[in-house]
């Protein structure tokens, strides 16, 4: 059970605020303005009355100056749907630091969803996706063991059209990038991969004789010299490159957060990533 | 440094045994990860077992060379110095079987030193020495010399007073043997009498009484020309006590009886046995005294022996050898093959039987000097003096020892084969006087004598434990068992003569001669008495103990304390275990 810091999560739920694209989100009633004209009380422009309309929008007053019928729009009041999908496969708990700031991100993007009105929807993806409602997300995230073997490799039915899709992973498959990104940006809102990583996975400093176990399968036994993680160090940058492609375009990209810093250092990464910002109470 | 094994300095060995299996050994260090897939498909070098590699320190490595050394410790036992100062008291337990005799008060003598000896250990401290001495005709060492208390108090408790009589001189030699090898060392001498053959540095505690006791110092039967006999002498001592001897017979009832006469003394008793089949008797003094081992013992009835002589009757000199054999009441004249065969009547002897030629050679008279071989049975005690010998020879015949000589001429020579023993007398009775002299009838008491040893049968049916006894065999036996008291048989094997010769130091009781190991086919028995005079009488006997103080220390043996020996053993299964679970956590297999 990942045991996330709670209180730093509560505590920037209030000073930060969902970076959201409103180009993207185009769903519901709720608390935030969208990019297009809808019901709530801001004035949005004007435009050409034409058959159909509703009178009740016409800008009477402009119609008596200009003998025009102009129809005042208003802006639209916009409710942004995120789904958040946290990777649970055994590599995410390769240390329990890794686990733990994945889960407390998790929280974090969760609650302020939330906050912001919106109706988050958390994948926990071990062999199986498992789909948290906003009802129970927090007991569900509580519960959740990392020790699938498939994780984002995992069958994700049912994903929200248009949602924001926040992916929590360490990102750490063979068959990274592309692959996984075509088969989950489909009809998707604003991708934003999170990619929390232990300074042991990006950079190995263990040489000579080791046994390597992989914990999600496999062993190995090598002898490790400079060059062998050279070649290490390069195989990392083309994954991460990889990545970093099939994001490109679809909204923050890859953000990295280092497993062994706590959340506030993930959130300056988030922060400066901008997929949050500061909010009204920082 | 002093190693008290320095074989276990082979321990070492170890060390660099377990450096070469580090240099070789394949180590491949446990890590968890998540990037297996980012090592690539091919493989690295492979580490290999058969590739000397850099030595690491290693927990494991570490472990297992103080394991090493930790053993080759245990087992090498380096110490500084062989020595160590402690008092050291050397004690000498008379171990007299009369310690058994109990004291007026009834507490027996043998219990009252053990007591007392346990007494002075108990003002020891534990790292001081004892070294126990029992009292014997081979004195010996109850445990090794300069044991500590714990173990010579324990042998204290097993040991027993069960010695016949025996002088104490061999043990305070042994003592003052131990004493030389100690710087300082005490020694007191437990007996029940004050020993005043020591020296006056020594302490004698004695622990006995003078009291009044009757006991048979001696007992025989006898079986001769004169019939069967038991022979019996009696030691009294202030016993106003009226008592008899009785003995009894294997069912108990009395065959003989005798009533002691004087109170104090040595009576001599011989109760003749008419009734026969009885082979052995019980002995036994009625009513019990302060001392009961010698009240009772046990006789057996020795075979008669006799000599088996054919004499030619034929022979010029037959009456005068008749008359010389019939002298010594063990012969029996036979017309068969006997023990002794007497001028050429027979021609093939057969095994066992000796021939007594009488020869008339061509030699010259003689009237002596006779010059006779010393010590020979045959010529034992003889005075030939004034014996005129003629019918002499020349020179002993071929193959023959001369026995007997006068200037060159040869009166009388022997040859020995195996058990066959010729004797050739040369001698030409009519013109020799020699059947006429006393040392005629002595020559052939002697041969008698001497043929009687070699005799099938046992030189002594009863005797004490310091003497030596001897067995002949029977004709075409080579060996025989003796079964011990305790029912444990002992094969004895004959030399060519067909005789075995028993050690002294037998331990009293009753011992027979068996054909086979499991003591069915009995031969011959022989009692070993625990009787002596010395040991029934207690006139010497008194009670002194006095206060023993040791104050000085000297060097003595160091032995090896409990704590050396747990200590690096403890250490060595410590280090190992640690080396165990260092490997198990360099493998991974402790995760």
């Amino acid at each position: 059970m990942p045991a996330w810091d709670e209180a730093r999560v509560h505590a920037a739920t209030k000073q930060l605020r969902l970076a959201s694209d409103p180009r993207r989100i185009r769903h519901g009633h709720g608390l935030r303005m969208g990019q297009g004209p809808g019901s709530s009380l801001e004035f949005h422009d004007y435009r050409q009355y034409v058959m159909g309309d509703d009178l009740r929008m016409i800008d009477w007053g402009v119609y008596a100056r200009s003998d025009q019928l102009v129809l005042r729009r208003h802006r639209q009041e916009i409710s942004p749907r995120i789904e958040v999908i946290l990777d649970a496969s055994a590599s995410m708990r390769l240390d329990e630091k890794k686990w733990s700031l994945a889960a407390g991100i998790c929280a974090l993007f969760l609650e302020l969803a939330i906050h912001d009105g919106a109706q988050p929807i958390l994948w926990i993806c071990q062999d199986q996706a498992k789909r948290c409602t906003v009802k129970h997300w927090h007991s569900d995230l509580h519960q959740a063991q990392a020790n699938g073997n498939l994780g984002l490799r995992c069958q994700l039915n049912n994903l929200h059209p248009g949602s924001e899709r926040i992916i929590i992973s360490d990102g750490l498959y063979p068959d990274a990038g592309n692959q996984f990104i075509r088969r989950i940006g489909a009809g998707s809102g604003r991708i934003s991969f999170i990619q929390v990583l232990l300074e042991s996975e990006r950079n190995p400093n263990y040489n000579g004789h080791v046994r390597l176990l992989d914990v999600e399968g496999g062993e190995r036994n090598l002898l490790l010299d400079e060059q062998a993680l050279a070649e290490y160090r390069s195989r990392f940058a083309r994954l991460q490159a990889a990545w970093q492609q099939s994001l490109n375009g679809r909204g923050a990209g890859l953000i990295h957060c280092d497993a062994e810093l706590d959340l506030s250092a993930s959130i300056r990464d988030l922060l400066k990533a901008g997929i949050v910002t500061p909010g009204a109470g920082s | 440094m002093i190693f008290g094994n320095p074989w276990g300095l082979l321990g070492l060995l170890a060390i660099p045994a377990i450096i070469i299996l580090h240099l070789f050994r394949q180590r491949f260090q446990p890590h968890y990860i998540s990037t297996l897939f980012l090592f690539g498909p091919e493989q690295f070098n492979q580490a290999s077992g058969s590739t000397r590699e850099k030595l690491r320190r290693t927990g494991s490595l570490i472990a297992e060379l103080l394991a090493a050394l930790a053993l080759t410790w245990f087992l090498s036992d380096p110490h500084l110095y062989d020595h160590q100062q402690a008092r050291h008291i050397i004690c000498i337990l008379d171990s007299h079987q009369r310690l058994n005799a109990k004291d007026s008060k009834g507490h027996l003598v043998v219990d009252k030193a053990k007591a007392a000896c346990q007494e002075v250990f108990q003002t020891l401290n534990s790292h001081d020495r004892i070294t126990l001495i029992q009292s014997g005709i081979q004195p010996k060492l109850l445990t090794a010399t300069a044991v500590p208390i714990a173990n010579a108090s324990l042998a204290l408790d097993r040991w027993k007073a069960d010695q016949t009589f025996h002088s104490l001189q061999a043990s305070i030699e042994m003592a003052i043997d131990l004493k030389s090898a100690s710087e300082e060392a005490h020694v007191i001498v437990l007996s029940d009498h004050k020993v005043r053959i020591i020296p006056d540095t020594w302490q004698s505690l004695s622990f006995g009484e003078d009291i009044g006791n009757s006991g048979i110092i001696d007992a025989r039967w006898f079986n001769d020309e004169r019939g069967q006999r038991i022979s019996l002498r009696i030691w009294r001592k202030d016993d106003n006590s009226d008592r008899k001897v009785l003995i009894t017979n294997k069912n108990n009832e009395i065959i003989a009886s005798s009533q002691l006469k004087n109170k104090n003394g040595t009576q001599h008793i011989i109760l003749p046995i008419t009734k026969s089949n009885i082979n052995i008797a019980h002995i036994q003094l009625t009513e019990s005294d302060q001392y009961a081992l010698d009240d009772s013992c046990s006789v057996v009835q020795p075979p008669r022996k006799l000599i088996r002589v054919k004499l030619n009757n034929k022979m010029a000199m037959y009456k005068y050898i008749k008359r010389a054999l019939a002298s010594t009441h063990k012969v029996e004249f036979v017309e068969n093959a006997g023990h002794i065969s007497i001028d050429k009547t027979l021609h093939t002897p057969s095994p066992g039987t000796w021939q007594l030629q009488i020869v008339k050679q061509s030699g010259p008279s003689v009237i002596g000097p006779f010059l006779s071989r010393s010590g020979h049975p045959l010529l034992q005690d003889l005075d030939f003096t004034g014996v005129l010998w003629s019918g002499t020879a020349t020179k002993s015949p071929a193959q023959q020892q001369s026995l007997l000589q006068a200037s060159q001429t040869c009166l009388i020579s022997e040859n020995v084969q195996n058990k066959q023993r010729e004797i050739n007398l040369f001698i030409d009775i009519k013109q020799s006087n020699l059947h006429k002299h006393p040392a005629w009838p002595s020559l052939f008491a002697n041969l008698v004598e001497w043929r009687l040893r070699f005799t099938p049968g046992l030189q002594f049916y009863h005797l004490s434990s310091q003497m030596t006894n001897r067995i002949v065999l029977p004709p075409k036996t080579k060996g025989i068992f003796l079964q011990y008291p305790s029912g444990e048989p002992q094969s004895l094997t004959a030399d060519l003569q067909g005789v075995i010769q028993l050690p002294r130091s037998l331990m009293p009781g009753t011992y027979h001669l068996t054909r086979d190991q499991q003591g069915t086919k009995k031969w011959q028995t022989f009692i070993v008495h625990r009787l002596d005079q010395r040991s029934s009488d207690f006139s010497n006997c008194q009670s002194n103990q006095t206060e023993v103080s040791i104050e000085e220390t000297g060097k003595v043996q160091r032995i090896r304390t409990r704590l050396e020996h747990i200590l690096p053993l403890a250490f060595a299964i410590m280090a190992a275990l640690g080396a165990w679970i260092c490997y198990r956590k360099e493998q991974g297999m402790g995760q």
